[in-house]
């Protein structure tokens, strides 16, 4: 490598590094540390679940899929396990407002 | 009926119907568990290193051992004696190297078993005591239909 | 050049060191000042990245350029060395690829860093957790196995690539199979991290699905397209020989098709969430066995970097990733505590639990096979040889019992199935597939006749079983929307699988894996012949003859070739002209065959020049005729498919998107769920 270019390599790395370090350590005002999770939060995440796979259910027994029997079953455990979640919704919303 | 007759016969009599397999198969099949020395990395009967040293002597070999026994663990142990165990890519079925084809198998057996019995340890009959937790909660069956209202299609 | 990789290097070692340290005191501390430090700790990791490009960059340029004043270039390169494959230089020694490793690292770093907004502080963790990663392997490219590594003489030519590399798909391959393995670093870092902070919920894990999807695909597409190359390049005739490099790329896709179903189970259920973590861990860490095993010259093997030095990093690596996992494990392991039980073996819990599984015995089975030459030399003091037919006696049955498991599972309800409902959805894919069977023993394959033949017979039937429940669920849930839509079934299908495109996009890339399995039961009636032939000889197999028309001879810079020229009769009628080619290359002295496949969707008809016989010199012409080949590449191409479909949001998912108010967590215990939630 020609001593010139040695030179431009060398000149170029250092203003690299430069650019990085100001870079990194001058942060904008952008930093967000976010929203904090709630119970709340939780059970709100849980219930879309469970009624997600309540959805599923309905749709599967629609096609076909489970005997009579079968879907009331499964529908009734999933729906308690829905009502329980609710339940803890209701009262958490009841104490923070 | 004839076709019928055959596939029960299949079941039942799968290893006697294997062991009539031909001259050529087995050829075929002995041959595949040889590996060429020749450092070409491929098995016997896969060499296409054109002019290789030791093909042709490793496969005139296998001929004459075929015809000589019956039995192809022999013809195999012959192998492994005359060019070493490497020469041999399957492990033999005795001694410390019936391990390796009881170790996969065991290993599925084993967690079968396991997850057999954590799933008995596990099983629960949640449906009929959450039907009378909610019986007996007015509160949590107003809200278990209140779930089924807003999730119905 | 030398000088521009070596800054960067050391100043991406320095910024990954940074990125990792002050992650750690950042993300420990949960006031503002430690989510300052670890935004520092964010942007280090995002220069990271730049840093490292920089240094790629510069062993690229320096392959196009010649520069053989760098050892690495002069060992991987030479003059005449065709452009694209100077590219490929960067992948092609222990070196290069450890910086091309470390630099796809940094660039799955950066997405991360780039998306923090999603999670802040699950964000920060697990991007210091990627940075103890990236450390390992600057340290590596670094101090142990530097490309930019200087010669004292500079020589007038290069040693040439391998030729075996000199093919177009071996420029795909590499970096595609490399994504794989390196993005696993990714959900392992998301899961020790939420177990770390004790994540509650799931949200963690759906995060990390989608990553771990993507990566799969990678892995799954370099994979496949190492077959091909295999099949193409070799000349063997053959795609998978369980080579110990082809085991190890085989051990974190099986653990990681594992993890993909049984998240499931805890996205639904919060169920298996300790399972579900350990296979993350274990996925990881079996991309790290895979690369000391190979690497490390512990095992045997044609693409082995047989350097022993390297291997001792990785075995102190693996044993430091061991140790942390299973502390934080052991810590937080109260955190695990699933929501829900199984209530039945009888329901699609179960089946995902028989699945992962077998899928683990299957891997179980490839890592034994892989390891019991070592095995053997530490307990008997020599060495075995454990080659295709062992793994292929050990891994069909379990193949096959994987892909009955992947027929019935959906058919299956979840938490529990009556026998009533089981009828229900069994009997009618159960009887066709039995009537495919039966089809296939008129139509004349007789599976009582040969082992191969039985499991080939048996795979047809399954496969069948398969495809027949998946097309039931299309058109029972198309049946469903074409009268609640009222439109055509076809049209009722296509918004059934935008309404759930993970599940649909999930059985399509199972149709992708069934129509590989019916490729590969085609080998069961695969045909070879070797044969010397004249000008005008014939040599018969199959259906076909091949005639001998003319040998050729050519030279360029880069290698010298023979060649023959053959045309094909297909039942006496001509079909088409194969050119196989041998290849001598000049600057290795290593040679390669240019197979010439004739590929129909019933069979290839596969062609190689083997070379002249010394004697006669005439040439010899081997031909196989493989069935079905094609069938393997088709379904790579729908499960990528499918997996594509699975990745994209659902439609009404797009409509009202979820509020993703969670962002950050909260490490305050008495936040967490009780119970459930945990």
């Amino acid at each position: 490598m020609s001593p010139s270019i040695q030179v431009i390599v060398e000149i170029g790395c250092s203003l690299f590094a430069a650019i990085a370090l100001i870079y990194i350590f001058l942060p904008g005002r952008d930093a967000d540390t976010g929203v904090t999770k709630t119970r709340l939060s939780y059970l709100y995440e849980r219930k879309e679940v469970v009624y997600d796979n309540l959805r599923d259910l309905n749709f599967e027994f629609k096609s076909g899929k489970f005997t009579q029997a079968d879907y009331e079953g499964m529908r009734s455990n999933m729906e308690s396990e829905a009502a329980r979640l609710l339940a803890e919704i209701e009262q958490l919303e009841a104490a923070k407002a | 009926m004839k076709h019928v007759f055959r596939i029960a016969l299949l079941f039942c009599a799968l290893p006697l119907l294997l062991a009539a397999s031909g001259d050529n198969a087995r050829y075929q099949t002995v041959g595949g568990k040889i590996m060429c020395m020749c450092s070409c990395d491929q098995m016997l009967l896969k060499c296409n290193h054109v002019g290789c040293p030791y093909s042709a002597r490793m496969i005139s070999q296998l001929k004459e051992n075929l015809n000589k026994s019956s039995n192809d663990a022999d013809v195999l142990n012959f192998f492994r004696r005359e060019w070493g165990v490497t020469s041999v890519v399957e492990p033999s079925r005795h001694g410390f190297e019936l391990l390796a084809w009881v170790l996969p198998f065991a290993g599925l057996g084993t967690g079968m078993v396991l997850v057999i019995l954590v799933a008995r340890k596990w099983k629960t009959q949640p449906a009929a005591g959450a039907k009378t937790e909610a019986r007996l909660d007015p509160k949590l069956e107003e809200l278990r239909q209140r779930a089924r209202r807003e999730t119905e299609l | 050049m030398p000088l521009l990789g070596s800054f960067c290097l050391l100043f991406a070692l320095a910024l990954a060191g940074y990125s990792f340290i002050a992650g750690i005191f950042g993300v420990a501390r949960k006031d503002s000042a430690g989510f300052r430090l670890a935004e520092t700790a964010r942007r280090a990791g995002i220069v990271t990245f730049i840093a490292v490009t920089g240094a790629a960059l510069a062993l690229v340029w320096a392959a196009l350029n010649n520069d053989f004043s760098l050892a690495y270039i002069l060992e991987h390169t030479n003059r005449a060395l065709p452009t694209p494959y100077k590219l490929a230089a960067l992948w092609s020694g222990q070196e290069g690829s450890l910086l091309f490793w470390s630099w796809l690292l940094a660039g799955y770093g950066l997405v991360l860093r780039l998306r923090h907004k999603i999670d802040p502080r699950l964000f920060a963790t697990t991007s210091t957790v990627l940075a103890g990663i990236q450390v390992f392997f600057l340290v590596l490219v670094t101090f142990v196995a530097n490309p930019f590594g200087i010669m004292g003489s500079l020589p007038p030519d290069g040693n040439g690539l391998n030729p075996l590399l000199q093919y177009p798909e071996m420029v795909i391959h590499p970096p595609m199979l490399y994504l794989g393995y390196v993005g696993f670093s990714l959900p392992f870092s998301f899961a020790l991290a939420a177990l770390i902070m004790r994540y509650p919920g799931e949200k963690w894990i759906h995060i990390t699905r989608r990553w771990t999807m993507v990566t799969w695909l990678f892995l799954t597409c370099g994979i496949a397209l190492g077959a091909h190359w295999a099949y193409s390049v070799l000349g063997w005739g053959g795609y998978w020989g369980w080579d110990p490099v082809e085991n190890a790329s085989l051990l974190p896709w099986l653990s990681g098709t594992a993890f993909l179903h049984s998240v499931m189970m805890q996205e639904k259920r919060g169920m298996m969430k300790v399972w579900n973590v350990w296979l993350v861990f274990i996925t990881f860490m079996l991309t790290i066995l895979g690369t000391m095993l190979t690497r490390g010259g512990a095992v045997q093997s044609v693409h082995a970097f047989a350097q022993s030095a390297i291997g001792t990093w990785f075995y102190w690596f693996l044993g430091i990733i061991f140790v942390v996992c299973l502390t934080a494990y052991i810590k937080n392991r109260d955190h695990l505590k699933s929501e829900n039980k199984l209530e039945s073996l009888v329901s699609r819990e179960s089946s995902f639990l028989f699945n992962n599984l077998v899928l683990l015995a299957a891997c179980f089975a490839v890592l034994c096979g892989t390891l019991f030459p070592i095995l053997s030399e530490a307990v008997r003091g020599y060495r075995i040889t454990v080659g295709a037919p062992f793994f292929n006696k050990v891994m069909v049955p379990i193949g096959l019992f994987l892909i009955f498991l992947t027929g019935i599972g959906p058919l299956l309800a979840w938490r529990n199935t009556s026998l009533g409902s089981i009828k229900r959805n069994f009997m009618v894919p159960a009887a066709l597939a039995f009537g495919l069977g039966v089809l296939l023993i008129f139509v004349g394959l007789k599976p009582w006749t040969d082992l191969p033949y039985f499991y080939a017979w048996l795979g047809f039937l399954l496969s069948g079983l398969v495809v027949t429940t998946i097309a039931s669920e299309f058109i029972r849930g198309g049946l469903v929307l074409k009268t609640k839509l009222n439109t055509n079934l076809a049209a009722a299908m296509v918004h059934l699988t935008r309404r759930n495109m993970r599940r649909y996009g999930g059985y399509i890339v199972h149709v992708g894996v069934v129509l590989v399995i019916i490729g590969l039961c085609g080998a069961a009636f695969n045909q070879e012949k070797e044969q010397e032939m004249a000008l005008g000889d014939k040599l018969q197999i199959g259906h076909y003859t091949l005639v001998g028309q003319e040998y050729t001879q050519d030279d360029n810079a880069n290698y010298s070739s023979e060649a023959a020229i053959l045309d094909v009769y297909k039942d006496g009628k001509p079909l088409v002209r194969l050119t196989p080619e041998k290849r001598e290359f000049k600057a290795s002295n290593q040679g390669t065959t240019m197979v010439a496949n004739h590929s129909t969707l019933a069979e290839d008809l596969y062609v190689i020049y083997e070379g002249k016989n010394p004697d006669t010199g005439h040439p010899i012409i081997k031909a196989f005729v493989n069935p079905l080949v094609i069938w393997i590449w088709i379904g790579v191409l729908v499960v990528a498919f499918g997996t594509g479909i699975a990745l994209v949001p659902n439609a009404a998912a797009v409509k009202a998107p979820v509020a993703s108010a969670i962002a950050v967590v909260a490490m305050d215990n008495a936040m967490q769920p009780a119970g459930a939630g945990k």
